[in-house]
């Protein structure tokens, strides 16, 4: 097994690089640059050289990609050590200049439009609020729809069911651009309740993204409203599949068996089918968690909060090239990172699912 | 009289098996059943022809007010200052629109709500139907030639798709709308770019995000139809097509393709709601089409501006975005269930 995650790890490397590589490259292509304006007014053409020297936007796209990756000083020492490779005269040229550490030294870069601060710094401010309200979407999720979607499976064609299922397709209906504004018009403008927006919890983070207010009505006045939102069409997808995935199991001929030995209902509902049952619903927690990554990104937009999705839109339309390459780069660990995880989770609940 | 009642008294299943059936026919008889979906089509139709008919439904013409304002303007575009925020109901103020009813209000600009939302039905019509084509044909195409072909080449094809599938969709599709948005002001003379922005401009800048949304989503299509074709082509009847002598596009047009479309269908269709909802989260950040072209993400944008004030104008956009989702769901969901044999008495 930790042979396997090792090799899951080591390989995706190269898929991550590519990825990063990919809005790298696409970011650059855009017409216009990070120093293009300040505010409203454009800056003095030699202010603007020097800042394109000091992030090597001089420099080709490969050796600007190896400053990123590898740092400065890494990157001057290839092109002192194969000076025949092309564009290495600019690189030694302005090497000196540059502020990069390289992403192997964990330096994910400057920030280009706030002067003097690093992505690391935004970062770990902002990751943390986006990792609480994903995570308060995801447990809502499964809170609501597991226990929903068994209900349903018990009592198949009962009004329960029926009722449960339609308001499922409702809720996988409902897009958060229209549930979001409608939330912050019933509850905070109209009834006084609960935040309107921004977050509660400020850092220091406990083990850097965890609240240390998350008992306080502080955090849940701001939480509840986008945690809600969010995790809604979550909750509506895993009761309909938890739902049918129980239908399929308790089909099964293992259950007959169950009952046949006279095992108690309960017991062969919980531990018999309920466990199978989850598998498929596993499953899809892994796309689920792609969703609810961009999905946050919707959320944090309506309701002001200072998550890390905010700078998908605001770097992208600045041209910040560091701040928008490091967080896709962050967003594709934390997609591998998932996978693996729910890969893992799966052979812990199927035993004959083996990873070698 | 007498031949009706024999007829009657035969067994239904000798009747039935005498007609030609295929999957498509079979599951569309079945779909027809189910009340809810059949509905939800029902929906989608009159969304479709509302979209299309526009110029005649609007508020201004159902009213008979076409011209009031001058016949140039698009009725969507039409601002009225003295009715701005125009509460549901009431009269407008403008001595030249006397009488004239705003049914759902009017925005901060006076333009009357019913009318702009009636017009963004086109912008996520238009969406839902070219992303959906385009995925559909490409997806389609492409997971048959993968996985009829197989070996190397679906093992080089597939990897493609899964390192697009990892690619974090949304971030592509702002950079490249980003991209295509910034191509405006930079070109100038007279190239393919030029020419396509020149498109896109006169289609609201709507052409631009048909062209990301159907390039970036046939990738789950795509997935599906390989799976598809890789079961059906150790079937029996393509073994007996191959062994008398078919050629592999016959083998694929006559005997894949007709048993793979179904669960394409139900997949291209539970997709559609994520063209319209990303269109309109588009719009919403300022990305998708261009002003006075109204489309609903922009819609809902505007009224959140306003909500503390004029609470109703976030109602046409957002009833009309939930019922056009949950239509195309309820209608996959029939879909799914009337492709499902299993389901059938």
């Amino acid at each position: 097994m930790f042979v396997y995650i090792i090799r899951r790890l080591l390989s995706s490397i190269p898929v991550i690089l590519l990825l990063t590589f990919v809005i790298f490259a696409l970011m650059r292509a855009i017409p216009g640059g990070p120093f293009d304006f300040v505010g409203d007014k454009s800056l003095p053409k030699a202010v603007t050289a020097n800042l394109e020297r000091r992030h090597h936007l001089d420099w080709p796209l490969g050796w600007q990609f190896s400053s990123y990756l590898l740092g400065d000083d890494i990157t001057a020492g290839i092109c002192t050590g194969l000076a025949f490779l092309p564009g290495c005269d600019a690189v030694q040229a302005s090497a000196g200049a540059g502020v990069s550490r390289g992403l192997i030294r964990g330096d994910l870069g400057m920030a280009m439009k706030q002067r003097g601060r690093t992505v690391n710094d935004l970062v770990a401010e902002s990751f943390p609020i986006s990792f609480q309200l994903g995570l308060l979407a995801l447990a809502l999720a499964v809170i609501i729809g597991i226990p929903a979607g068994i209900l349903s499976a018990l009592r198949q064609n009962s009004w329960l069911d029926y009722s449960s299922s339609f308001i499922a397709v409702l809720g996988l209906s409902i897009p958060n651009l229209v549930l979001g504004p409608l939330l912050i018009w019933f509850f905070p403008l109209t009834l006084g309740w609960f935040q309107v927006a921004t977050w509660g919890a400020k850092p220091p983070f406990i083990l850097g993204v965890l609240p240390t207010n998350f008992f306080t009505w502080e955090f849940w006045s701001h939480a509840i409203l986008p945690a809600f939102t969010l995790g809604t069409g979550f909750s509506a997808s895993i009761a309909r599949l938890t739902r049918a995935s129980l239908l399929q199991v308790i089909r099964e001929d293992y259950i007959r068996t169950a009952r046949a030995k006279g095992l108690r209902e309960q017991s062969v509902m919980l531990i018999h089918a309920l466990k199978n049952s989850l598998i498929p619903v596993i499953t899809v927690l892994g796309p689920l968690l792609v969703i609810l990554v961009t999905g946050t990104f919707v959320v944090e937009q309506i309701f002001g909060i200072p998550g890390m999705g905010k700078y998908f839109v605001t770097s992208i339309g600045n041209r910040d090239y560091t701040v928008i390459t490091s967080v896709s780069l962050i967003f594709a660990v934390l997609l591998v990172l998932a996978n693996l995880v729910v890969d893992i989770v799966y052979a812990w609940l199927d035993p004959r699912i083996q990873y070698s | 009289m007498a031949a009706a009642t024999d007829k009657a008294a035969q067994p239904v299943a000798a009747t039935v098996d005498r007609r030609e059936r295929s999957p498509l026919g079979d599951a569309f008889r079945q779909l027809l059943k189910n009340k809810v979906a059949v509905a939800s089509g029902l929906f989608i139709i009159i969304l479709i022809l509302l979209a299309v008919f526009a110029d005649y439904f609007n508020a201004y013409a159902l009213q008979g007010y076409s011209d009031a304002l001058g016949p140039n303007q698009p009725p969507y575009a039409k601002q009225v200052l003295q009715d701005n925020n125009a509460r549901p109901g009431v009269l407008s103020q403008n001595p030249s629109l006397e009488g004239f009813v705003y049914w759902l209000g009017a925005d901060n600009l006076g333009r009357d709500l019913w009318t702009r939302t009636l017009y963004g039905t086109r912008v996520s019509i238009a969406v839902a139907l070219v992303a959906g084509t385009v995925s559909l044909v490409v997806g389609v195409v492409y997971g048959i030639a993968a996985g009829y072909w197989g070996g190397r080449v679906d093992d080089i094809m597939m990897r493609i798709v899964d390192f697009l599938y990892g690619l974090p969709l949304l971030i592509v599709v702002i950079l490249v709308q980003v991209y295509f948005k910034s191509l405006d002001r930079t070109s100038e003379n007279a190239s393919l770019v030029s020419y396509l922005v020149d498109i896109d401009q006169a289609m609201g800048g709507m052409f631009f995000i048909f062209v990301i949304l159907g390039a970036l989503s046939w990738l789950s299509m795509a997935r599906i139809a390989r799976g598809q074709t890789l079961s059906i082509k150790e079937k029996e009847f393509v073994e007996a097509a191959k062994s008398i002598g078919a050629r592999p596009q016959r083998i694929i047009f006559k005997q894949i393709l007709p048993n793979i479309l179904g669960p394409c269908l139900v997949q291209e269709t539970l997709e559609i709601p994520g063209y319209i909802l990303t269109e309109a989260f588009l719009s919403f950040i300022g990305l998708g089409v261009n002003a006075p072209t109204p489309s609903w993400g922009i819609m809902i944008n505007e009224a959140f501006q306003g909500l503390r004030s004029h609470p109703y104008a976030l109602v046409p956009p957002a009833v009309a975005l939930t019922l056009t989702v949950l239509a195309f769901n309820f209608l996959g969901d029939g879909l799914r269930d009337a492709f499902d044999p299993r389901l059938r008495e």
